[in-house]
Protein backbone atom coordinates (compact mmCIF):
# COMPACT_ATOMS: atom_id res chain seq x y z
CA UNK A 1 0.00 0.00 0.00
CA UNK A 2 1.16 3.80 -0.86
CA UNK A 3 1.48 6.25 1.35
CA UNK A 4 1.12 8.54 -0.69
CA UNK A 5 -1.23 11.61 0.16
CA UNK A 6 -2.08 11.61 -2.98
CA UNK A 7 -3.15 7.40 -3.53
CA UNK A 8 -6.60 7.32 -4.70
CA UNK A 9 -8.21 4.39 -3.47
CA UNK A 10 -11.40 4.80 -5.28
CA UNK A 11 -11.90 6.63 -8.76
CA UNK A 12 -14.66 6.26 -10.78
CA UNK A 13 -15.36 7.13 -14.78
CA UNK A 14 -18.82 8.31 -16.09
CA UNK A 15 -20.17 5.67 -13.86
CA UNK A 16 -23.95 4.66 -14.58
CA UNK A 17 -25.43 2.24 -11.74
CA UNK A 18 -29.50 0.27 -12.01
CA UNK A 19 -30.37 -2.86 -12.51
CA UNK A 20 -32.30 -2.41 -16.11
CA UNK A 21 -32.12 1.22 -15.91
CA UNK A 22 -30.21 3.82 -14.58
CA UNK A 23 -30.82 4.57 -11.26
CA UNK A 24 -27.49 7.12 -11.15
CA UNK A 25 -25.31 8.50 -13.73
CA UNK A 26 -22.44 10.30 -14.54
CA UNK A 27 -21.17 9.36 -11.46
CA UNK A 28 -17.11 10.59 -10.92
CA UNK A 29 -15.68 10.23 -7.71
CA UNK A 30 -12.08 10.15 -6.99
CA UNK A 31 -11.36 9.24 -2.97
CA UNK A 32 -8.19 9.58 -1.55
CA UNK A 33 -6.12 7.25 1.10
CA UNK A 34 -6.98 8.41 4.16
CA UNK A 35 -11.12 10.65 4.06
CA UNK A 36 -13.91 9.50 4.80
CA UNK A 37 -16.86 10.11 2.30
CA UNK A 38 -20.37 10.11 2.85
CA UNK A 39 -23.29 9.33 0.18
CA UNK A 40 -26.68 11.01 1.17
CA UNK A 41 -30.01 11.09 -0.32
CA UNK A 42 -33.50 10.06 0.62
CA UNK A 43 -34.63 6.68 0.38
CA UNK A 44 -34.68 4.89 -3.27
CA UNK A 45 -32.21 7.40 -4.66
CA UNK A 46 -30.06 4.56 -5.30
CA UNK A 47 -27.26 4.81 -2.62
CA UNK A 48 -27.16 1.30 -1.97
CA UNK A 49 -27.37 0.65 -5.93
CA UNK A 50 -23.60 2.81 -5.70
CA UNK A 51 -22.05 1.08 -2.90
CA UNK A 52 -23.07 -2.64 -4.50
CA UNK A 53 -21.69 -1.42 -7.48
CA UNK A 54 -18.52 0.26 -5.98
CA UNK A 55 -18.19 -3.21 -4.04
CA UNK A 56 -18.43 -5.10 -7.12
CA UNK A 57 -21.96 -7.01 -6.14
CA UNK A 58 -23.72 -5.32 -9.07
CA UNK A 59 -22.22 -5.15 -12.71
CA UNK A 60 -22.13 -1.30 -13.80
CA UNK A 61 -24.15 -0.01 -16.56
CA UNK A 62 -21.50 1.61 -17.76
CA UNK A 63 -18.48 3.29 -17.39
CA UNK A 64 -15.05 2.76 -15.11
CA UNK A 65 -14.45 1.87 -11.74
CA UNK A 66 -10.89 1.63 -10.38
CA UNK A 67 -9.86 0.85 -6.85
CA UNK A 68 -6.64 1.53 -5.95
CA UNK A 69 -5.32 1.67 -9.40
CA UNK A 70 -7.17 -1.64 -9.84
CA UNK A 71 -10.01 -1.85 -12.42
CA UNK A 72 -12.88 -3.76 -10.72
CA UNK A 73 -14.12 -5.03 -14.44
CA UNK A 74 -10.60 -5.95 -15.63
CA UNK A 75 -8.33 -7.18 -12.82
CA UNK A 76 -11.61 -7.78 -10.19
CA UNK A 77 -9.08 -10.03 -7.67
CA UNK A 78 -6.76 -7.06 -7.05
CA UNK A 79 -9.48 -4.80 -6.64
CA UNK A 80 -11.40 -6.53 -3.92
CA UNK A 81 -8.19 -7.64 -2.23
CA UNK A 82 -7.88 -4.03 -1.56
CA UNK A 83 -11.70 -3.59 -1.06
CA UNK A 84 -13.50 -3.91 2.42
CA UNK A 85 -17.49 -3.94 2.48
CA UNK A 86 -19.42 -4.99 4.81
CA UNK A 87 -21.79 -7.49 4.51
CA UNK A 88 -25.74 -6.21 5.30
CA UNK A 89 -27.30 -8.25 7.77
CA UNK A 90 -29.82 -9.74 6.27
CA UNK A 91 -26.82 -11.10 3.47
CA UNK A 92 -25.13 -13.05 6.17
CA UNK A 93 -25.22 -17.09 5.79
CA UNK A 94 -27.83 -17.89 8.08
CA UNK A 95 -26.41 -21.50 9.49
CA UNK A 96 -22.69 -20.26 9.60
CA UNK A 97 -21.42 -18.96 12.75
CA UNK A 98 -20.37 -15.14 12.86
CA UNK A 99 -16.76 -16.46 13.52
CA UNK A 100 -16.78 -19.50 10.62
CA UNK A 101 -18.14 -16.02 8.01
CA UNK A 102 -14.82 -14.24 9.26
CA UNK A 103 -12.39 -17.32 9.05
CA UNK A 104 -13.39 -17.00 5.10
CA UNK A 105 -13.16 -13.70 4.95
CA UNK A 106 -9.13 -13.83 7.00
CA UNK A 107 -8.21 -16.97 4.59
CA UNK A 108 -9.62 -15.24 1.05
CA UNK A 109 -7.49 -12.24 2.18
CA UNK A 110 -4.59 -14.45 3.20
CA UNK A 111 -4.75 -12.27 6.31
CA UNK A 112 -4.39 -15.06 8.99
CA UNK A 113 -1.94 -13.26 10.95
CA UNK A 114 -3.17 -9.85 10.30
CA UNK A 115 -5.98 -10.03 12.00
CA UNK A 116 -5.14 -6.95 14.86
CA UNK A 117 -7.80 -4.93 13.65
CA UNK A 118 -10.74 -7.03 13.94
CA UNK A 119 -9.46 -8.29 17.04
CA UNK A 120 -9.33 -4.59 18.42
CA UNK A 121 -12.83 -4.09 17.51
CA UNK A 122 -14.14 -7.73 18.43
CA UNK A 123 -12.69 -6.81 22.22
CA UNK A 124 -13.60 -2.91 22.31
CA UNK A 125 -17.53 -4.67 21.49
CA UNK A 126 -17.09 -7.44 23.75
CA UNK A 127 -17.82 -9.71 20.98
CA UNK A 128 -16.18 -13.02 21.20
CA UNK A 129 -18.38 -15.21 22.54
CA UNK A 130 -21.24 -13.33 20.30
CA UNK A 131 -19.31 -14.53 17.39
CA UNK A 132 -19.86 -17.79 18.12
CA UNK A 133 -23.17 -17.65 17.45
CA UNK A 134 -25.53 -18.69 14.44
CA UNK A 135 -26.05 -15.88 12.61
CA UNK A 136 -29.84 -16.33 12.48
CA UNK A 137 -30.14 -16.40 16.13
CA UNK A 138 -28.26 -13.00 16.72
CA UNK A 139 -29.50 -9.89 16.72
CA UNK A 140 -30.01 -6.83 14.40
CA UNK A 141 -26.92 -5.47 15.94
CA UNK A 142 -24.57 -8.91 16.43
CA UNK A 143 -25.73 -9.53 12.37
CA UNK A 144 -24.48 -5.74 11.70
CA UNK A 145 -21.31 -6.26 13.85
CA UNK A 146 -19.87 -9.13 12.15
CA UNK A 147 -20.56 -7.61 9.19
CA UNK A 148 -18.82 -5.01 9.57
CA UNK A 149 -15.69 -7.14 11.28
CA UNK A 150 -16.00 -8.72 7.79
CA UNK A 151 -14.89 -5.06 6.23
CA UNK A 152 -12.03 -5.26 7.98
CA UNK A 153 -10.32 -8.56 7.15
CA UNK A 154 -7.19 -8.19 5.60
CA UNK A 155 -5.82 -5.11 4.83
CA UNK A 156 -8.60 -2.95 2.48
CA UNK A 157 -7.58 0.38 1.79
CA UNK A 158 -11.36 1.14 0.92
CA UNK A 159 -14.10 0.36 3.39
CA UNK A 160 -17.54 0.90 1.91
CA UNK A 161 -20.78 0.87 4.24
CA UNK A 162 -23.88 0.97 4.10
CA UNK A 163 -26.28 2.43 6.42
CA UNK A 164 -24.10 0.08 8.87
CA UNK A 165 -24.65 2.16 11.92
CA UNK A 166 -28.27 1.15 11.92
CA UNK A 167 -28.45 -1.39 14.93
CA UNK A 168 -25.17 -0.90 16.79
CA UNK A 169 -25.62 0.48 20.43
CA UNK A 170 -24.54 3.97 21.07
CA UNK A 171 -21.62 2.67 22.61
CA UNK A 172 -20.44 0.13 20.07
CA UNK A 173 -21.33 3.09 17.01
CA UNK A 174 -19.00 5.56 19.36
CA UNK A 175 -16.48 3.11 19.39
CA UNK A 176 -16.82 1.95 15.49
CA UNK A 177 -16.67 5.76 14.49
CA UNK A 178 -13.36 6.43 16.91
CA UNK A 179 -11.68 3.23 15.29
CA UNK A 180 -12.86 4.05 11.55
CA UNK A 181 -11.29 8.19 12.60
CA UNK A 182 -8.36 6.73 13.98
CA UNK A 183 -7.60 4.44 10.65
CA UNK A 184 -8.49 7.87 8.61
CA UNK A 185 -6.21 9.42 10.60
CA UNK A 186 -3.09 6.84 9.97
CA UNK A 187 -4.12 6.87 6.42
CA UNK A 188 -4.54 3.20 6.71
CA UNK A 189 -7.89 3.48 4.95
CA UNK A 190 -10.31 6.02 3.45
CA UNK A 191 -14.36 5.22 4.47
CA UNK A 192 -17.00 5.73 1.71
CA UNK A 193 -20.53 5.01 3.88
CA UNK A 194 -24.32 5.92 3.21
CA UNK A 195 -25.90 6.91 6.03
CA UNK A 196 -28.45 9.08 7.38
CA UNK A 197 -26.95 10.36 10.59
CA UNK A 198 -26.33 13.77 9.94
CA UNK A 199 -24.27 13.80 13.42
CA UNK A 200 -21.94 11.58 11.25
CA UNK A 201 -21.93 13.75 8.59
CA UNK A 202 -21.20 17.12 9.76
CA UNK A 203 -18.70 15.28 12.10
CA UNK A 204 -16.46 13.19 10.48
CA UNK A 205 -17.16 13.30 6.82
CA UNK A 206 -14.56 14.70 4.65
CA UNK A 207 -16.86 15.39 1.50
CA UNK A 208 -20.48 14.47 1.32
CA UNK A 209 -22.52 13.60 -1.66
CA UNK A 210 -26.19 14.15 -2.00
CA UNK A 211 -28.02 11.84 -4.66
CA UNK A 212 -30.91 13.39 -6.16
CA UNK A 213 -32.63 12.87 -9.32
CA UNK A 214 -30.55 10.24 -10.83
CA UNK A 215 -27.01 12.01 -10.60
CA UNK A 216 -24.73 13.04 -7.65
CA UNK A 217 -26.29 16.61 -7.47
CA UNK A 218 -24.48 18.04 -4.64
CA UNK A 219 -20.63 17.85 -3.15
CA UNK A 220 -20.46 19.60 0.23
CA UNK A 221 -16.88 19.99 1.33
CA UNK A 222 -15.81 19.49 4.63
CA UNK A 223 -15.28 23.36 5.23
CA UNK A 224 -19.08 23.02 4.25
CA UNK A 225 -19.94 20.55 6.74
CA UNK A 226 -18.02 22.36 9.52
CA UNK A 227 -19.17 25.95 8.87
CA UNK A 228 -22.59 25.54 7.96
CA UNK A 229 -24.39 28.29 9.70
CA UNK A 230 -27.84 25.89 9.50
CA UNK A 231 -28.54 22.60 10.34
CA UNK A 232 -27.51 20.21 7.49
CA UNK A 233 -30.71 18.98 6.22
CA UNK A 234 -31.66 22.33 5.60
CA UNK A 235 -28.25 23.51 4.00
CA UNK A 236 -28.81 20.35 1.39
CA UNK A 237 -32.33 21.02 0.91
CA UNK A 238 -31.70 24.98 0.20
CA UNK A 239 -28.83 24.16 -2.18
CA UNK A 240 -30.89 21.24 -4.24
CA UNK A 241 -33.81 24.23 -4.46
CA UNK A 242 -31.23 26.41 -6.03
CA UNK B 1 -3.79 -21.19 -0.46
CA UNK B 2 -6.64 -21.04 -2.51
CA UNK B 3 -6.66 -24.73 -2.53
CA UNK B 4 -7.64 -24.70 0.98
CA UNK B 5 -9.97 -21.81 0.81
CA UNK B 6 -12.33 -23.19 -2.22
CA UNK B 7 -12.16 -26.84 0.13
CA UNK B 8 -13.28 -24.77 3.35
CA UNK B 9 -16.38 -22.57 1.24
CA UNK B 10 -17.08 -26.38 0.08
CA UNK B 11 -16.97 -27.51 3.57
CA UNK B 12 -19.18 -24.96 5.24
CA UNK B 13 -21.99 -24.99 2.15
CA UNK B 14 -22.12 -28.84 3.46
CA UNK B 15 -22.56 -27.64 6.89
CA UNK B 16 -25.37 -24.72 6.00
CA UNK B 17 -27.12 -27.55 4.11
CA UNK B 18 -26.99 -30.19 6.97
CA UNK B 19 -27.38 -27.51 9.68
CA UNK B 20 -30.56 -26.37 8.36
CA UNK B 21 -32.49 -29.61 8.39
CA UNK B 22 -33.51 -28.96 12.07
CA UNK B 23 -34.27 -25.70 11.08
CA UNK B 24 -37.21 -26.17 8.36
CA UNK B 25 -38.38 -29.91 9.53
CA UNK B 26 -41.07 -29.78 7.08
CA UNK B 27 -39.24 -28.83 4.14
CA UNK B 28 -36.89 -31.55 5.36
CA UNK B 29 -39.95 -34.41 5.58
CA UNK B 30 -41.76 -33.28 2.02
CA UNK B 31 -38.56 -33.62 0.28
CA UNK B 32 -37.11 -36.58 2.06
CA UNK B 33 -40.56 -38.15 1.02
CA UNK B 34 -39.67 -36.99 -2.03
CA UNK B 35 -36.99 -39.02 -2.90
CA UNK B 36 -37.81 -41.83 -1.00
CA UNK B 37 -40.81 -42.17 -3.33
CA UNK B 38 -38.38 -42.01 -6.23
CA UNK B 39 -36.18 -44.21 -4.72
CA UNK B 40 -38.69 -46.69 -3.42
CA UNK B 41 -40.54 -47.10 -6.95
CA UNK B 42 -37.10 -48.01 -8.46
CA UNK B 43 -36.12 -50.69 -6.16
CA UNK B 44 -39.39 -52.04 -5.75
CA UNK B 45 -39.13 -52.28 -10.09
CA UNK B 46 -36.04 -53.69 -9.72
CA UNK B 47 -37.23 -56.06 -7.30
CA UNK B 48 -33.95 -55.17 -5.03
CA UNK B 49 -33.31 -57.14 -1.34
CA UNK B 50 -35.26 -55.39 1.24
CA UNK B 51 -31.48 -54.70 3.22
CA UNK B 52 -30.32 -52.69 -0.19
CA UNK B 53 -33.76 -50.73 -0.31
CA UNK B 54 -33.11 -49.79 3.51
CA UNK B 55 -29.58 -48.91 2.48
CA UNK B 56 -30.49 -46.63 -0.39
CA UNK B 57 -33.79 -45.18 1.27
CA UNK B 58 -30.92 -43.93 4.16
CA UNK B 59 -28.70 -42.53 1.07
CA UNK B 60 -31.83 -41.28 -0.65
CA UNK B 61 -32.89 -39.20 2.60
CA UNK B 62 -29.52 -37.43 3.27
CA UNK B 63 -28.36 -37.00 -0.66
CA UNK B 64 -31.99 -35.65 -1.12
CA UNK B 65 -31.86 -32.83 1.52
CA UNK B 66 -27.87 -31.87 0.65
CA UNK B 67 -28.98 -32.29 -3.33
CA UNK B 68 -32.09 -29.53 -3.11
CA UNK B 69 -30.41 -27.41 -0.43
CA UNK B 70 -26.69 -27.07 -1.68
CA UNK B 71 -27.24 -25.47 -5.03
CA UNK B 72 -29.23 -23.02 -3.34
CA UNK B 73 -27.03 -22.54 -0.26
CA UNK B 74 -24.37 -21.76 -3.22
CA UNK B 75 -26.28 -19.37 -4.88
CA UNK B 76 -26.99 -17.52 -2.06
CA UNK B 77 -23.29 -17.55 -0.83
CA UNK B 78 -22.48 -16.51 -3.85
CA UNK B 79 -25.05 -13.74 -4.20
CA UNK B 80 -24.56 -12.58 -0.98
CA UNK B 81 -21.99 -12.36 1.62
CA UNK B 82 -19.27 -13.60 -0.59
CA UNK B 83 -19.87 -11.27 -3.38
CA UNK B 84 -17.12 -9.12 -2.79
CA UNK B 85 -14.99 -11.86 -1.28
CA UNK B 86 -11.75 -11.57 -3.00
CA UNK B 87 -11.44 -14.78 -4.66
CA UNK B 88 -11.16 -15.00 -8.90
CA UNK B 89 -14.43 -14.95 -10.98
CA UNK B 90 -12.75 -18.84 -12.55
CA UNK B 91 -12.73 -19.87 -8.28
CA UNK B 92 -16.32 -18.66 -7.56
CA UNK B 93 -17.30 -20.19 -10.66
CA UNK B 94 -15.77 -23.20 -9.78
CA UNK B 95 -17.16 -23.53 -6.35
CA UNK B 96 -20.82 -22.75 -7.95
CA UNK B 97 -20.22 -25.28 -10.32
CA UNK B 98 -18.38 -27.86 -7.53
CA UNK B 99 -21.22 -27.21 -5.43
CA UNK B 100 -24.35 -27.94 -7.75
CA UNK B 101 -22.78 -30.58 -9.46
CA UNK B 102 -21.20 -32.82 -6.76
CA UNK B 103 -24.43 -33.85 -5.15
CA UNK B 104 -26.14 -34.66 -8.44
CA UNK B 105 -23.27 -36.95 -9.56
CA UNK B 106 -23.71 -38.60 -6.31
CA UNK B 107 -27.45 -39.19 -6.75
CA UNK B 108 -26.31 -40.57 -10.40
CA UNK B 109 -24.02 -42.45 -8.54
CA UNK B 110 -26.81 -44.05 -6.09
CA UNK B 111 -28.72 -45.15 -9.09
CA UNK B 112 -26.73 -46.50 -11.58
CA UNK B 113 -25.56 -48.42 -8.42
CA UNK B 114 -28.92 -49.34 -8.42
CA UNK B 115 -29.31 -50.44 -11.95
CA UNK B 116 -25.81 -52.61 -11.40
CA UNK B 117 -27.51 -54.62 -8.95
CA UNK B 118 -30.44 -54.59 -11.09
CA UNK B 119 -27.94 -55.51 -13.67
CA UNK B 120 -29.27 -53.60 -16.66
CA UNK B 121 -27.94 -53.11 -19.93
CA UNK B 122 -24.83 -51.15 -19.68
CA UNK B 123 -25.72 -48.70 -22.80
CA UNK B 124 -28.85 -48.03 -20.83
CA UNK B 125 -26.58 -47.08 -18.02
CA UNK B 126 -24.29 -44.84 -20.49
CA UNK B 127 -27.33 -43.23 -21.76
CA UNK B 128 -28.36 -42.38 -18.09
CA UNK B 129 -25.54 -41.49 -17.01
CA UNK B 130 -24.95 -39.23 -19.67
CA UNK B 131 -28.90 -37.71 -19.35
CA UNK B 132 -28.33 -37.09 -15.25
CA UNK B 133 -25.08 -35.59 -16.04
CA UNK B 134 -26.31 -32.94 -18.71
CA UNK B 135 -28.93 -32.32 -16.20
CA UNK B 136 -26.21 -31.15 -13.78
CA UNK B 137 -24.26 -29.24 -16.06
CA UNK B 138 -27.36 -27.51 -16.97
CA UNK B 139 -28.07 -26.98 -13.68
CA UNK B 140 -24.80 -25.27 -12.64
CA UNK B 141 -24.48 -23.33 -15.85
CA UNK B 142 -28.03 -21.49 -15.28
CA UNK B 143 -28.35 -20.67 -11.70
CA UNK B 144 -31.74 -20.23 -9.78
CA UNK B 145 -33.87 -18.01 -12.24
CA UNK B 146 -34.54 -15.57 -8.76
CA UNK B 147 -31.05 -14.03 -9.20
CA UNK B 148 -31.85 -11.28 -11.09
CA UNK B 149 -31.91 -9.32 -8.06
CA UNK B 150 -29.73 -9.16 -4.83
CA UNK B 151 -32.90 -9.41 -2.88
CA UNK B 152 -34.79 -12.77 -4.24
CA UNK B 153 -37.57 -11.99 -1.80
CA UNK B 154 -38.43 -8.19 -2.99
CA UNK B 155 -41.22 -10.00 -4.82
CA UNK B 156 -43.26 -10.53 -1.44
CA UNK B 157 -42.39 -7.09 -0.70
CA UNK B 158 -43.89 -5.73 -3.60
CA UNK B 159 -46.77 -7.72 -3.32
CA UNK B 160 -47.41 -6.37 -0.04
CA UNK B 161 -46.85 -2.80 -1.43
CA UNK B 162 -49.60 -4.17 -4.25
CA UNK B 163 -52.42 -5.29 -2.23
CA UNK B 164 -52.19 -2.63 0.46
CA UNK B 165 -52.71 -0.27 -2.72
CA UNK B 166 -55.86 -2.20 -2.73
CA UNK B 167 -54.63 -4.77 -5.61
CA UNK B 168 -56.14 -7.83 -5.70
CA UNK B 169 -53.97 -10.77 -4.53
CA UNK B 170 -53.01 -11.90 -7.17
CA UNK B 171 -49.13 -11.14 -6.10
CA UNK B 172 -49.87 -14.04 -3.75
CA UNK B 173 -51.01 -16.41 -6.32
CA UNK B 174 -48.00 -16.08 -8.87
CA UNK B 175 -44.80 -15.89 -5.92
CA UNK B 176 -46.62 -19.98 -5.38
CA UNK B 177 -46.63 -19.90 -9.48
CA UNK B 178 -42.26 -18.56 -8.84
CA UNK B 179 -41.77 -20.56 -6.31
CA UNK B 180 -42.64 -23.97 -7.77
CA UNK B 181 -40.82 -22.61 -11.39
CA UNK B 182 -37.53 -21.84 -9.53
CA UNK B 183 -37.69 -25.40 -8.62
CA UNK B 184 -38.56 -26.85 -12.09
CA UNK B 185 -35.37 -27.28 -13.44
CA UNK B 186 -34.33 -28.78 -16.25
CA UNK B 187 -31.88 -30.96 -14.16
CA UNK B 188 -34.56 -32.23 -12.24
CA UNK B 189 -36.57 -33.70 -14.78
CA UNK B 190 -33.21 -35.58 -16.51
CA UNK B 191 -32.05 -36.97 -12.60
CA UNK B 192 -35.68 -38.10 -11.82
CA UNK B 193 -36.09 -39.60 -15.09
CA UNK B 194 -33.07 -41.93 -15.24
CA UNK B 195 -34.49 -44.59 -12.09
CA UNK B 196 -37.60 -45.21 -14.37
CA UNK B 197 -35.25 -45.71 -17.23
CA UNK B 198 -32.99 -47.95 -15.77
CA UNK B 199 -35.34 -50.04 -14.73
CA UNK B 200 -37.93 -49.91 -17.48
CA UNK B 201 -38.55 -53.50 -19.08
CA UNK B 202 -36.89 -53.99 -22.95
CA UNK B 203 -39.69 -55.19 -24.51
CA UNK B 204 -41.76 -51.86 -23.37
CA UNK B 205 -43.33 -50.18 -26.10
CA UNK B 206 -41.90 -46.15 -26.90
CA UNK B 207 -45.20 -44.74 -26.20
CA UNK B 208 -45.35 -46.36 -22.67
CA UNK B 209 -41.95 -45.04 -21.87
CA UNK B 210 -43.35 -41.54 -23.20
CA UNK B 211 -46.26 -41.66 -21.07
CA UNK B 212 -44.59 -43.08 -18.13
CA UNK B 213 -42.27 -40.04 -18.52
CA UNK B 214 -44.97 -37.14 -18.45
CA UNK B 215 -46.59 -39.26 -15.38
CA UNK B 216 -42.81 -38.66 -13.76
CA UNK B 217 -42.77 -35.30 -14.52
CA UNK B 218 -46.64 -34.96 -13.14
CA UNK B 219 -45.28 -36.77 -9.92
CA UNK B 220 -42.23 -34.27 -9.50
CA UNK B 221 -44.43 -31.22 -10.15
CA UNK B 222 -46.18 -32.68 -7.26
CA UNK B 223 -43.70 -33.40 -5.09
CA UNK B 224 -42.18 -29.91 -5.77
CA UNK B 225 -45.64 -27.77 -5.16
CA UNK B 226 -45.68 -29.47 -1.56
CA UNK B 227 -41.62 -28.72 -1.05
CA UNK B 228 -42.56 -25.72 -1.99
CA UNK B 229 -44.87 -24.78 0.19
CA UNK B 230 -43.15 -24.49 3.36
CA UNK B 231 -41.07 -22.71 1.96
CA UNK B 232 -43.87 -19.92 0.69
CA UNK B 233 -45.62 -20.43 3.62
CA UNK B 234 -42.38 -18.96 5.75
CA UNK B 235 -41.60 -16.16 3.52
CA UNK B 236 -45.53 -15.26 3.61
CA UNK B 237 -45.36 -15.10 7.49
CA UNK B 238 -42.44 -12.70 7.14
CA UNK B 239 -43.85 -9.73 5.01
CA UNK B 240 -47.69 -10.49 5.73
CA UNK B 241 -47.62 -11.19 9.63
CA UNK B 242 -48.48 -7.78 10.41
CA UNK B 243 -51.10 -7.20 7.42
CA UNK B 244 -54.83 -6.61 7.87
CA UNK B 245 -55.91 -9.77 6.01
CA UNK B 246 -57.71 -12.30 7.32
CA UNK B 247 -57.02 -16.30 7.36
CA UNK B 248 -59.97 -16.63 5.03
CA UNK B 249 -58.28 -13.69 2.41
CA UNK B 250 -54.99 -15.66 2.73
CA UNK B 251 -56.04 -19.68 2.89
CA UNK B 252 -58.91 -18.71 -0.40
CA UNK B 253 -55.51 -17.49 -2.50
CA UNK B 254 -53.63 -20.68 -1.57
CA UNK B 255 -56.40 -23.10 -2.16
CA UNK B 256 -57.09 -21.60 -5.70
CA UNK B 257 -53.83 -21.91 -6.69
CA UNK B 258 -53.09 -25.14 -5.22
CA UNK B 259 -56.33 -27.22 -6.05
CA UNK B 260 -56.43 -26.55 -9.42
CA UNK B 261 -53.08 -28.44 -10.20
CA UNK B 262 -53.53 -31.12 -7.66
CA UNK B 263 -56.43 -32.45 -9.96
CA UNK B 264 -54.74 -32.27 -13.03
CA UNK B 265 -51.50 -34.06 -11.00
CA UNK B 266 -54.06 -36.98 -9.58
CA UNK B 267 -55.26 -37.22 -13.14
CA UNK B 268 -52.08 -37.65 -14.61
CA UNK B 269 -51.72 -40.19 -11.93
CA UNK B 270 -54.36 -42.28 -12.96
CA UNK B 271 -53.01 -44.24 -15.91
CA UNK B 272 -49.98 -44.83 -13.46
CA UNK B 273 -51.26 -46.21 -11.08
CA UNK B 274 -54.05 -48.30 -13.20
CA UNK B 275 -50.60 -49.63 -15.42
CA UNK B 276 -48.89 -50.57 -11.91
CA UNK B 277 -52.18 -52.12 -9.27
CA UNK B 278 -55.26 -52.27 -11.57
CA UNK B 279 -57.86 -50.12 -12.84
CA UNK B 280 -60.60 -50.15 -10.04
CA UNK B 281 -57.69 -50.18 -7.36
CA UNK B 282 -55.71 -47.21 -9.05
CA UNK B 283 -58.93 -45.22 -9.73
CA UNK B 284 -59.57 -45.24 -5.96
CA UNK B 285 -56.14 -44.73 -5.18
CA UNK B 286 -55.99 -41.37 -7.34
CA UNK B 287 -58.81 -39.88 -5.54
CA UNK B 288 -57.36 -41.01 -2.24
CA UNK B 289 -54.40 -39.33 -3.10
CA UNK B 290 -56.05 -36.43 -4.53
CA UNK B 291 -58.26 -35.99 -0.72
CA UNK B 292 -55.10 -36.85 1.12
CA UNK B 293 -53.58 -34.05 -0.84
CA UNK B 294 -56.08 -31.38 -0.25
CA UNK B 295 -56.05 -32.66 3.31
CA UNK B 296 -52.50 -32.00 3.75
CA UNK B 297 -52.36 -28.44 2.01
CA UNK B 298 -55.37 -27.31 4.01
CA UNK B 299 -53.39 -28.68 7.28
CA UNK B 300 -50.27 -27.01 6.33
CA UNK B 301 -52.64 -23.77 5.85
CA UNK B 302 -53.68 -23.76 9.35
CA UNK B 303 -50.49 -24.53 10.89
CA UNK B 304 -48.57 -22.03 8.62
CA UNK B 305 -51.19 -19.55 9.63
CA UNK B 306 -52.10 -20.63 13.03
CA UNK B 307 -50.21 -17.79 15.32
CA UNK B 308 -49.09 -20.26 18.16
CA UNK B 309 -47.68 -22.52 15.57
CA UNK B 310 -45.83 -20.49 13.79
CA UNK B 311 -42.64 -20.66 15.63
CA UNK B 312 -42.12 -24.40 14.24
CA UNK B 313 -41.89 -23.21 10.23
CA UNK B 314 -40.04 -20.25 11.06
CA UNK B 315 -36.33 -20.32 10.02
Amino acid sequence: MSNSDHHVVLQTRNLAVGFDQPILSDVNLEIPLGEWWTVLGPNGCGKTTLLDTLSGRLPPLSGHIDIAGHSLLDAPLQARQRLGYAVPPDRLPARLTGRECLNVFNQAHEAIADVEQVQFLIEAWDFSSGLNQFVDRMSLGMRQKTGLLLAFAGQPELIILDESLNGLDSASAVQLKRFLQNGINLKSFSVLMATHSMDVVSQYADQALVCHEGRVAIRLTQEELREADQPLDQLIAQRLLN
Amino acid sequence: MKGLLVARLLQLSLLQSLRSIPAHPIEALVRSVLWVAILISSAWWASVAPDTMVLLITLAVSIGWIRVRLPAIAHQNNQGWLATLAISPVTRKLIVVIQTVLPVLVMLWLTLALAWIWGADSEVILWSALIGLMGAFVSAVFPHQASRRPYPDSRYRRGLVDRQAGASLKPIQSDLHAFVAARMRPEVLAKISVPFLLVMPNEVSLLTVLVLFLIVSALVYLGLLFSALPDFFRASQDWLASAPLTYYQLAKSFRHTTWPRLGITSACAVPFLTYTIGPIPGLLLAVLVLMGCIVAIEILIRIGLDGQLTPWLKP
